[in-house]
């Protein structure tokens, strides 16, 4: 197993922690291969979720939030949190499904995150992600390359951030 | 369990901080108000329990991430810009 130190500063505080592991409130979020992430629990390694960005399942995809996720989350007026989505692997390893429903807020600038659970939605827990014969995700169909390119440059970002 | 009648109307409080009121009754539909702090999440029972069923499968799921993949492991910077 992989160990990896992570400064306090970089580490995210879930107040509420992610629905069903609410003992665990500290992750980091780690970039893997694109376009994958990990938040990664700091206090247990066994707990982690893989996460995508919806917008690349769903170039619209937008999520309501309430007023206590937003004072939860720390964000001033105006500000947008960026979401990301759960992903299920199937027996084999391969990623299956995305939960589109209940996505995960972080507010990078305060290291804050919470999952959101909006009361009324028309998106699933189990979004069927598209893969390929061999397993890898089918993420670039022409009606994607839109929000795809917004991706290329949200990555740019957290990148350039780190120096 | 416990068990209580309430009204219409009439509102019962558990602990100091949250209050549900009964707004409505009308055949088998029952219209609740719920004040609660922000810290505690109040969803439909079976949301709840859908979600969580998905949170376990997932991050049980995410052991098998084959290597390829976890070797690539890099620390993502935490000043991200929202993509949109």
């Amino acid at each position: 197993m992989e160990q990896v130190e992570v400064p306090e500063e970089e580490i995210l505080v879930f107040p509420r922690g992610v629905v069903g592991f609410e003992e665990y409130g500290r992750y980091a979020l780690f970039q893997l291969e694109d376009p994958m992430y990990l938040l990664q629990a700091v206090d247990d390694p066994d707990v982690g979720f893989l996460l995508l960005k919806p917008q690349l399942v769903e170039p619209s995809y937008q999520v309501p939030l309430s007023r206590d996720d937003r004072v939860l989350l720390g964000l001033r007026s105006g500000e947008q949190p960026e979401l990301l989505s759960i992903v299920t692997l199937s027996k084999d390893g391969n990623p299956e499904t995305v939960n589109l429903r209940a996505p995960v807020a972080i507010n990078f600038s305060r290291g804050l995150g919470t999952q959101i659970i909006p009361q009324e939605s028309s998106y699933p827990v189990r979004y069927s992600l598209p893969v390929s014969p061999d397993g890898t995700l089918q993420l670039d169909p022409p009606e994607a390359r839109h929000a795809s390119a917004g991706r290329r440059n949200g990555s740019q970002d957290l990148e350039a951030s780190r120096c | 369990m416990l068990i209580l009648t309430r009204r219409s109307g009439e509102a019962i409080t558990i602990g100091a901080d949250i209050e549900l009121t009964v707004l409505e009754v009308s055949g088998d539909h029952v219209r609740l108000g719920i004040q609660a702090p922000r810290q505690v999440p109040v969803l439909r029972k079976e949301l709840r329990e859908e979600v969580e069923r998905e949170n376990r499968l997932a991050a049980s799921s995410q052991g098998r991430l084959p290597l390829r993949l976890a070797g690539t492991l890099r620390r993502a910077g935490i000043q991200g810009v929202p993509s949109r």
